[in-house]
């Protein structure tokens, strides 16, 4: 859809429809970031804000959904890397009391029903991801964000965005295979 | 199950998308963010607007002008106050009672006068 002056001027009608469209997006990428519903409602409103107070800066250049994102991501960034600061357990200690669930859960049907259990511990091993890290593969997999979106997003090139999406599963994959070494001894 | 099968796999346990927010749900949204928007900013401000700008215009360089005067004032060395020679002669309400040990170098200075 594109977007009409009024919009870019900042008129409250036009900001409160781009609001309610970009409304449920923004929210899957804080609530799958932060691991944490209330969370991830305050800061999807930090960030409408925060795109509000810079409509003036936004020159067209992308598209504002990419824009968007980029202020989303930016913040959410800021939020990670801030719980990785207050992290108290190291992820030796997570497989360690928590190999045989993990093994479960990954070999169970990926749509079953997850329990609160279940989802605290998957939200642990995202958790122990490097920040850009999770963020790059969220913005693939979840918000479904192609190569060139993800390039507009991180303001950074496309093979930027492929080397970053590589080194981030190789991550994943390797604490996934430090679990399952766990598992098997 | 090769590689990229298996990381489909993971992907699809770690990466679930979370529900979608209902209709209602996203209009409470707009409405906090909206309001959130709309909230008068609080700024302090003078009762009277030229008071503002005399506050504004001289209230700061006078303050500094002043704290300046202070601290060179307390960082001049001030000479230690030496008494007269007479006054601490004549301290205690008795002429001639030197205070001062006489310095026996001074031979003007050298004497003791007596009490009267």
């Amino acid at each position: 859809m594109i977007m009409t002056q009024d919009e870019l001027g900042g008129e409250r009608d036009s900001f409160a429809q781009l609001v309610r469209r970009h409304h449920a997006n923004i929210l899957w990428l804080c609530a799958s970031l932060l691991g944490d519903r209330t969370l991830a409602d305050d800061a999807a409103q930090e960030i409408f804000l925060k795109a509000y107070q810079s409509l003036g800066s936004f020159k067209g250049s992308s598209s504002f959904s990419s824009w968007l994102y980029r202020i989303a991501s930016n913040h959410c960034l800021d939020l990670l890397r801030r719980k990785t600061r207050e992290k108290t357990q190291s992820l030796d200690a997570l497989l360690e009391n928590n190999s045989l669930a993990l093994e479960r859960l990954i070999q169970a049907a990926p749509d079953a029903a997850l329990s609160t259990e279940n989802a605290d511990l998957l939200e642990r091993v995202l958790s122990s991801l490097a920040p850009e890290y999770r963020l790059i593969l969220t913005l693939r997999e979840i918000s479904g964000l192609n190569y060139e979106e993800l390039a507009q997003t991180l303001d950074c090139s496309l093979d930027a965005v492929k080397g970053r999406l590589k080194r981030a599963r190789r991550q994943l994959e390797e604490i996934l295979r430090h679990l399952s070494k766990s598992g098997n001894v | 199950m090769d590689q990229e099968q298996r990381w489909e796999w993971i992907v699809k346990i770690f990466f679930r998308k979370p529900a979608k927010p209902s209709r209602a749900q996203t209009e409470l949204f707009v409405q906090a963010v909206m309001g959130r928007i709309q909230a008068p900013i609080t700024t302090l401000s003078a009762p009277i607007p030229c008071a503002a700008r005399m506050v504004e215009r001289w209230l700061i360089p006078a303050l500094g002008a002043g704290a300046a005067a202070f601290f060179l004032h307390i960082a001049q060395p001030h000479p230690e106050w030496v008494a007269p020679l007479d006054d601490l002669v004549l301290m205690e309400g008795r002429t001639g009672e030197l205070i001062l040990p006489p310095d026996p170098g001074d031979h003007l200075l050298a004497f003791v006068m007596e009490e009267r």
